[in-house]
Protein backbone atom coordinates (compact mmCIF):
# COMPACT_ATOMS: atom_id res chain seq x y z
CA UNK A 1 0.00 0.00 0.00
CA UNK A 2 1.15 3.48 -0.81
CA UNK A 3 0.77 4.94 2.62
CA UNK A 4 2.93 2.32 4.41
CA UNK A 5 6.24 4.17 4.26
CA UNK A 6 4.85 7.60 5.19
CA UNK A 7 2.92 5.94 7.94
CA UNK A 8 6.11 4.41 9.32
CA UNK A 9 8.03 7.67 9.07
CA UNK A 10 5.18 9.59 10.61
CA UNK A 11 5.08 7.16 13.53
CA UNK A 12 8.81 7.48 14.01
CA UNK A 13 8.66 11.26 13.81
CA UNK A 14 5.79 11.48 16.28
CA UNK A 15 7.53 9.12 18.65
CA UNK A 16 10.88 10.93 18.38
CA UNK A 17 9.19 14.30 18.69
CA UNK A 18 7.26 13.24 21.76
CA UNK A 19 10.33 11.78 23.44
CA UNK A 20 12.42 14.79 22.46
CA UNK A 21 9.84 17.19 23.88
CA UNK A 22 9.64 15.19 27.09
CA UNK A 23 13.42 15.13 27.45
CA UNK A 24 13.60 18.87 26.84
CA UNK A 25 10.93 19.51 29.46
CA UNK A 26 12.78 17.26 31.89
CA UNK A 27 16.06 19.05 31.19
CA UNK A 28 14.38 22.45 31.64
CA UNK A 29 12.86 21.32 34.91
CA UNK A 30 16.17 19.95 36.13
CA UNK A 31 17.97 23.19 35.15
CA UNK A 32 15.35 25.29 36.90
CA UNK A 33 15.76 23.15 40.02
CA UNK A 34 19.54 23.60 39.84
CA UNK A 35 19.20 27.38 39.56
CA UNK A 36 16.79 27.38 42.46
CA UNK A 37 19.19 25.25 44.46
CA UNK A 38 22.04 27.67 43.72
CA UNK A 39 19.87 30.63 44.68
CA UNK A 40 18.96 28.90 47.90
CA UNK A 41 22.59 28.18 48.69
CA UNK A 42 23.48 31.82 48.03
CA UNK A 43 20.61 32.96 50.21
CA UNK A 44 21.62 30.50 52.92
CA UNK A 45 25.20 31.81 52.86
CA UNK A 46 23.92 35.38 52.99
CA UNK A 47 21.64 34.50 55.91
CA UNK A 48 24.51 32.81 57.76
CA UNK A 49 26.70 35.84 57.13
CA UNK A 50 23.96 38.15 58.34
CA UNK A 51 23.40 36.01 61.40
CA UNK A 52 27.12 36.08 62.15
CA UNK A 53 27.15 39.84 61.74
CA UNK A 54 24.18 40.23 64.07
CA UNK A 55 25.79 37.97 66.63
CA UNK A 56 29.08 39.85 66.31
CA UNK A 57 27.32 43.17 66.72
CA UNK A 58 25.36 41.85 69.70
CA UNK A 59 28.48 40.58 71.44
CA UNK A 60 30.65 43.62 70.71
CA UNK A 61 27.98 46.30 70.95
CA UNK A 62 29.25 47.61 74.25
CA UNK A 63 32.86 47.70 73.06
CA UNK A 64 31.95 49.39 69.77
CA UNK A 65 29.94 52.04 71.52
CA UNK A 66 32.64 52.63 74.12
CA UNK A 67 35.33 52.93 71.45
CA UNK A 68 33.14 55.17 69.30
CA UNK A 69 32.44 57.43 72.25
CA UNK A 70 36.11 57.54 73.10
CA UNK A 71 37.11 58.39 69.54
CA UNK A 72 34.33 60.85 68.77
CA UNK A 73 34.83 62.64 72.05
CA UNK A 74 38.38 63.45 71.06
CA UNK A 75 37.40 64.89 67.72
CA UNK A 76 37.33 68.63 67.64
CA UNK A 77 34.31 70.37 66.16
CA UNK A 78 34.98 72.37 63.04
CA UNK A 79 35.25 76.07 63.58
CA UNK A 80 33.72 77.03 60.26
CA UNK A 81 35.17 80.20 58.88
CA UNK A 82 37.60 80.74 61.68
CA UNK A 83 40.97 82.25 61.10
CA UNK A 84 42.51 78.79 61.19
CA UNK A 85 41.78 78.24 57.53
CA UNK A 86 43.58 79.09 54.38
CA UNK A 87 43.79 82.68 53.14
CA UNK A 88 43.27 83.89 56.65
CA UNK A 89 45.29 86.20 58.76
CA UNK A 90 47.01 84.40 61.59
CA UNK A 91 45.74 85.42 64.96
CA UNK A 92 47.76 86.28 67.97
CA UNK A 93 49.62 83.41 69.62
CA UNK A 94 47.61 81.29 72.00
CA UNK A 95 49.06 81.64 75.42
CA UNK A 96 46.48 79.94 77.55
CA UNK A 97 44.58 83.12 78.25
CA UNK A 98 41.22 81.67 77.26
CA UNK A 99 41.42 82.61 73.59
CA UNK A 100 38.32 81.76 71.63
CA UNK A 101 40.43 79.75 69.22
CA UNK A 102 41.82 77.55 71.89
CA UNK A 103 40.62 74.05 71.13
CA UNK A 104 40.23 71.43 73.77
CA UNK A 105 43.08 69.52 72.22
CA UNK A 106 45.50 72.38 72.45
CA UNK A 107 44.60 73.51 75.95
CA UNK A 108 46.99 71.07 77.54
CA UNK A 109 49.89 72.55 75.60
CA UNK A 110 49.04 76.12 76.43
CA UNK A 111 48.53 75.24 80.08
CA UNK A 112 51.98 73.63 80.09
CA UNK A 113 53.46 76.91 78.91
CA UNK A 114 53.84 76.32 75.20
CA UNK A 115 53.25 79.18 72.82
CA UNK A 116 50.78 77.95 70.27
CA UNK A 117 50.19 79.52 66.89
CA UNK A 118 47.54 78.35 64.41
CA UNK A 119 48.72 77.88 60.86
CA UNK A 120 46.86 77.60 57.58
CA UNK A 121 45.16 74.38 56.71
CA UNK A 122 45.34 73.01 53.15
CA UNK A 123 42.08 73.27 51.25
CA UNK A 124 39.74 70.40 51.84
CA UNK A 125 41.53 69.05 54.88
CA UNK A 126 39.41 68.54 57.95
CA UNK A 127 41.99 69.55 60.49
CA UNK A 128 43.39 72.32 62.55
CA UNK A 129 47.12 72.79 62.60
CA UNK A 130 49.21 74.54 65.20
CA UNK A 131 52.84 75.26 65.65
CA UNK A 132 53.90 75.20 69.26
CA UNK A 133 57.13 76.07 70.92
CA UNK A 134 58.70 76.55 74.28
CA UNK A 135 62.07 76.84 75.91
CA UNK A 136 60.89 76.22 79.41
CA UNK A 137 60.32 72.49 79.60
CA UNK A 138 62.79 69.79 80.51
CA UNK A 139 62.75 66.43 78.76
CA UNK A 140 61.26 64.79 81.84
CA UNK A 141 58.37 67.21 81.84
CA UNK A 142 57.91 67.34 78.10
CA UNK A 143 57.52 63.60 77.50
CA UNK A 144 54.68 63.14 80.03
CA UNK A 145 52.97 66.17 78.50
CA UNK A 146 53.14 64.63 75.03
CA UNK A 147 52.00 61.26 76.42
CA UNK A 148 49.03 62.91 78.09
CA UNK A 149 48.05 64.80 74.95
CA UNK A 150 48.43 61.79 72.69
CA UNK A 151 46.35 59.66 75.01
CA UNK A 152 43.68 62.32 75.38
CA UNK A 153 43.48 63.26 71.71
CA UNK A 154 43.47 60.15 69.59
CA UNK A 155 43.41 62.13 66.35
CA UNK A 156 46.32 64.34 67.34
CA UNK A 157 49.29 64.06 65.02
CA UNK A 158 52.72 65.44 65.66
CA UNK A 159 53.88 66.21 62.15
CA UNK A 160 57.13 67.55 63.46
CA UNK A 161 58.86 67.29 66.81
CA UNK A 162 62.16 69.07 67.22
CA UNK A 163 63.95 69.11 70.56
CA UNK A 164 67.34 70.70 70.93
CA UNK A 165 69.64 71.47 73.77
CA UNK A 166 70.33 75.19 74.02
CA UNK A 167 73.86 76.01 72.86
CA UNK A 168 74.73 77.64 76.15
CA UNK A 169 74.18 74.40 78.06
CA UNK A 170 77.34 72.30 78.02
CA UNK A 171 77.13 68.52 77.37
CA UNK A 172 76.66 66.35 80.46
CA UNK A 173 75.52 69.33 82.46
CA UNK A 174 73.88 68.33 85.72
CA UNK A 175 71.85 71.51 85.78
CA UNK A 176 68.22 71.39 84.61
CA UNK A 177 68.17 71.61 80.82
CA UNK A 178 65.24 73.45 79.31
CA UNK A 179 64.96 72.21 75.79
CA UNK A 180 64.16 74.32 72.77
CA UNK A 181 60.99 72.58 71.70
CA UNK A 182 59.21 73.04 68.39
CA UNK A 183 56.11 71.06 67.57
CA UNK A 184 53.78 70.95 64.60
CA UNK A 185 50.45 69.63 65.81
CA UNK A 186 47.58 68.56 63.58
CA UNK A 187 44.16 67.43 64.74
CA UNK A 188 41.22 65.96 62.88
CA UNK A 189 38.07 68.04 63.07
CA UNK A 190 34.48 66.98 62.75
CA UNK A 191 32.16 68.28 60.04
CA UNK B 1 -22.79 -22.27 2.77
CA UNK B 2 -19.78 -20.67 4.09
CA UNK B 3 -19.41 -17.05 3.19
CA UNK B 4 -15.90 -16.54 1.75
CA UNK B 5 -16.35 -12.86 1.22
CA UNK B 6 -13.83 -10.70 3.10
CA UNK B 7 -14.85 -7.20 3.92
CA UNK B 8 -12.30 -4.31 3.38
CA UNK B 9 -12.18 -3.76 7.14
CA UNK B 10 -11.08 -7.36 7.62
CA UNK B 11 -8.39 -6.97 4.97
CA UNK B 12 -7.08 -3.83 6.67
CA UNK B 13 -7.11 -5.55 10.06
CA UNK B 14 -5.12 -8.44 8.69
CA UNK B 15 -2.64 -6.03 7.17
CA UNK B 16 -2.18 -4.38 10.60
CA UNK B 17 -1.61 -7.75 12.19
CA UNK B 18 0.79 -9.30 9.71
CA UNK B 19 2.64 -6.71 7.66
CA UNK B 20 6.16 -5.73 8.72
CA UNK B 21 5.61 -1.99 8.46
CA UNK B 22 2.68 -2.05 10.80
CA UNK B 23 4.54 -4.31 13.19
CA UNK B 24 7.40 -1.82 13.21
CA UNK B 25 4.98 0.99 13.91
CA UNK B 26 3.50 -1.06 16.70
CA UNK B 27 6.96 -1.65 18.10
CA UNK B 28 7.67 2.10 18.01
CA UNK B 29 4.43 2.79 19.78
CA UNK B 30 5.22 0.18 22.42
CA UNK B 31 8.75 1.43 22.97
CA UNK B 32 7.54 5.01 23.16
CA UNK B 33 4.89 3.95 25.61
CA UNK B 34 7.40 2.08 27.75
CA UNK B 35 9.75 5.04 27.74
CA UNK B 36 6.99 7.09 29.28
CA UNK B 37 7.57 5.26 32.55
CA UNK B 38 11.10 6.56 33.24
CA UNK B 39 10.10 9.92 31.81
CA UNK B 40 7.19 10.10 34.21
CA UNK B 41 9.42 8.92 37.07
CA UNK B 42 12.06 11.60 36.40
CA UNK B 43 9.37 14.22 35.84
CA UNK B 44 7.84 13.35 39.19
CA UNK B 45 11.15 13.42 41.08
CA UNK B 46 12.13 16.70 39.41
CA UNK B 47 8.79 18.22 40.31
CA UNK B 48 9.15 16.97 43.90
CA UNK B 49 12.66 18.39 44.09
CA UNK B 50 11.51 21.70 42.64
CA UNK B 51 8.69 21.90 45.15
CA UNK B 52 11.06 21.18 48.02
CA UNK B 53 13.49 23.83 46.77
CA UNK B 54 10.66 26.33 46.35
CA UNK B 55 9.55 25.68 49.92
CA UNK B 56 13.12 26.12 51.10
CA UNK B 57 13.37 29.38 49.15
CA UNK B 58 10.29 30.69 50.89
CA UNK B 59 11.73 29.67 54.26
CA UNK B 60 15.07 31.31 53.49
CA UNK B 61 13.36 34.49 52.34
CA UNK B 62 11.36 34.55 55.55
CA UNK B 63 14.58 33.94 57.51
CA UNK B 64 16.31 36.77 55.66
CA UNK B 65 13.43 39.12 56.48
CA UNK B 66 13.61 38.17 60.12
CA UNK B 67 17.37 38.70 60.16
CA UNK B 68 16.97 42.10 58.51
CA UNK B 69 14.49 43.02 61.22
CA UNK B 70 16.94 41.89 63.88
CA UNK B 71 19.76 43.75 62.15
CA UNK B 72 17.72 46.94 62.11
CA UNK B 73 17.96 46.97 65.89
CA UNK B 74 21.74 47.24 65.52
CA UNK B 75 21.63 50.01 62.92
CA UNK B 76 23.17 52.54 65.24
CA UNK B 77 25.95 50.17 66.27
CA UNK B 78 26.66 49.33 62.63
CA UNK B 79 26.96 53.00 61.75
CA UNK B 80 29.34 53.52 64.65
CA UNK B 81 31.39 50.53 63.60
CA UNK B 82 31.52 51.85 60.06
CA UNK B 83 32.73 55.21 61.36
CA UNK B 84 35.38 53.52 63.48
CA UNK B 85 36.52 51.60 60.42
CA UNK B 86 36.81 54.88 58.52
CA UNK B 87 38.95 56.34 61.31
CA UNK B 88 41.05 53.22 61.66
CA UNK B 89 43.76 54.12 59.07
CA UNK B 90 44.08 57.56 60.67
CA UNK B 91 44.73 56.08 64.07
CA UNK B 92 46.97 53.34 62.66
CA UNK B 93 49.14 55.90 60.88
CA UNK B 94 49.77 57.94 64.00
CA UNK B 95 53.21 57.28 65.40
CA UNK B 96 53.18 57.84 69.17
CA UNK B 97 55.98 60.37 69.28
CA UNK B 98 56.00 60.51 73.06
CA UNK B 99 56.68 56.77 73.17
CA UNK B 100 59.53 57.21 70.68
CA UNK B 101 61.05 59.89 72.91
CA UNK B 102 60.62 57.61 75.93
CA UNK B 103 62.34 54.80 74.00
CA UNK B 104 65.26 57.10 73.26
CA UNK B 105 65.46 58.03 76.92
CA UNK B 106 65.51 54.36 77.94
CA UNK B 107 68.19 53.32 75.49
CA UNK B 108 70.61 56.20 75.38
CA UNK B 109 73.98 55.11 76.87
CA UNK B 110 75.25 56.77 80.02
CA UNK B 111 78.28 58.00 78.12
CA UNK B 112 76.22 59.79 75.49
CA UNK B 113 74.59 63.15 75.48
CA UNK B 114 71.93 64.19 72.98
CA UNK B 115 71.85 67.57 71.31
CA UNK B 116 68.93 67.31 68.93
CA UNK B 117 66.05 64.96 68.43
CA UNK B 118 63.79 65.37 65.44
CA UNK B 119 60.74 63.42 64.37
CA UNK B 120 59.24 64.43 61.09
CA UNK B 121 56.42 62.92 59.08
CA UNK B 122 56.39 62.70 55.29
CA UNK B 123 54.76 61.04 52.28
CA UNK B 124 51.22 62.00 53.17
CA UNK B 125 48.21 60.12 51.94
CA UNK B 126 44.91 62.00 51.91
CA UNK B 127 42.21 59.82 53.39
CA UNK B 128 38.53 60.68 52.97
CA UNK B 129 36.74 61.73 56.14
CA UNK B 130 33.35 63.30 56.71
CA UNK B 131 33.49 66.73 55.10
CA UNK B 132 36.87 66.46 53.41
CA UNK B 133 40.16 64.66 53.72
CA UNK B 134 42.80 64.09 56.32
CA UNK B 135 46.45 63.57 55.55
CA UNK B 136 48.06 60.54 57.07
CA UNK B 137 51.84 60.17 56.87
CA UNK B 138 53.28 56.99 55.46
CA UNK B 139 56.76 57.61 56.78
CA UNK B 140 58.40 59.18 59.79
CA UNK B 141 62.04 60.13 60.00
CA UNK B 142 63.73 60.13 63.37
CA UNK B 143 67.01 61.99 63.59
CA UNK B 144 69.22 62.11 66.65
CA UNK B 145 72.33 64.18 67.02
CA UNK B 146 74.50 63.73 70.06
CA UNK B 147 77.96 63.09 71.35
CA UNK B 148 79.73 60.23 73.04
CA UNK B 149 82.50 60.62 75.53
CA UNK B 150 85.90 60.10 74.01
CA UNK B 151 86.81 56.41 74.20
CA UNK B 152 83.19 55.26 74.11
CA UNK B 153 82.58 55.61 70.39
CA UNK B 154 81.89 51.91 70.06
CA UNK B 155 78.72 52.38 72.11
CA UNK B 156 77.06 54.00 69.11
CA UNK B 157 76.40 50.62 67.48
CA UNK B 158 74.88 49.22 70.66
CA UNK B 159 72.71 52.33 71.04
CA UNK B 160 71.66 52.17 67.38
CA UNK B 161 70.61 48.54 67.64
CA UNK B 162 69.01 48.84 71.04
CA UNK B 163 66.92 51.80 69.95
CA UNK B 164 65.89 50.03 66.76
CA UNK B 165 64.57 47.14 68.87
CA UNK B 166 62.37 49.59 70.77
CA UNK B 167 61.02 51.24 67.62
CA UNK B 168 58.01 49.82 65.77
CA UNK B 169 58.56 46.80 63.56
CA UNK B 170 59.88 47.81 60.18
CA UNK B 171 61.94 50.74 61.48
CA UNK B 172 65.19 50.97 59.56
CA UNK B 173 68.50 52.57 60.34
CA UNK B 174 69.24 55.01 57.53
CA UNK B 175 72.46 56.31 58.98
CA UNK B 176 74.56 55.69 62.07
CA UNK B 177 77.68 57.71 61.78
CA UNK B 178 80.40 59.13 63.98
CA UNK B 179 81.44 62.66 63.05
CA UNK B 180 84.58 64.68 63.53
CA UNK B 181 84.63 66.05 67.06
CA UNK B 182 86.63 67.71 69.75
CA UNK B 183 89.17 66.01 71.96
CA UNK B 184 86.73 65.00 74.65
CA UNK B 185 83.54 64.31 72.66
CA UNK B 186 82.75 62.33 69.55
CA UNK B 187 79.61 63.63 67.83
CA UNK B 188 77.31 61.21 66.09
CA UNK B 189 74.30 61.25 63.86
CA UNK B 190 71.56 58.66 63.83
CA UNK B 191 68.79 58.49 61.28
CA UNK B 192 65.87 56.06 61.28
CA UNK B 193 62.92 55.67 58.98
CA UNK B 194 59.76 54.46 60.66
CA UNK B 195 56.74 53.20 58.78
CA UNK B 196 53.61 53.58 60.88
CA UNK B 197 52.01 50.15 60.70
CA UNK B 198 49.61 50.39 63.60
CA UNK B 199 51.49 47.99 65.84
CA UNK B 200 53.41 49.98 68.42
CA UNK B 201 53.73 47.29 71.05
CA UNK B 202 57.53 47.51 70.81
CA UNK B 203 57.18 51.03 72.15
CA UNK B 204 55.11 49.75 75.05
CA UNK B 205 51.97 51.41 73.77
CA UNK B 206 48.61 49.92 74.65
CA UNK B 207 46.11 49.34 71.86
CA UNK B 208 43.35 51.92 71.69
CA UNK B 209 40.71 49.20 71.32
CA UNK B 210 41.85 47.53 74.54
CA UNK B 211 39.80 48.25 77.62
CA UNK B 212 41.18 51.02 79.76
CA UNK B 213 43.01 49.59 82.73
CA UNK B 214 42.28 52.60 84.88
Amino acid sequence: MKFKAPFLFAAMAVSAGLLGLELKLLADGWTAAQFLDQDNKRQETANNHLEGEIEGLRVTKARIEALYTRLSDTMIASRGTSSLHINSTPTAPLTGDGSSFEAAGIAGFTQAGLIVQPVRVPNGEMSIIYEAGTASLEFHRLVPLLVEQENAELFLYFDKVLLSRPPNIPPFSTEPTYLDTRLTIRMLTGK
Amino acid sequence: MKNLFLSPERIVLRSYQRELVFRAVGLIVLVTGLLQLPVLFFAFTTWQNYQALTDKKVQLAAGANELQTRLAAFRDTRQKLSQIQQWEPIIRGRLPCSAVLAAIEQTVPADAVLEKIGIESSRFQALPVAGGTYRVPELYTLSIQGSLKFGHAEELDAFTNELRKHLPAGAQVLRSKLLEGTESLVPFLLLYSITPAGNYSALGVQRIADPDRL
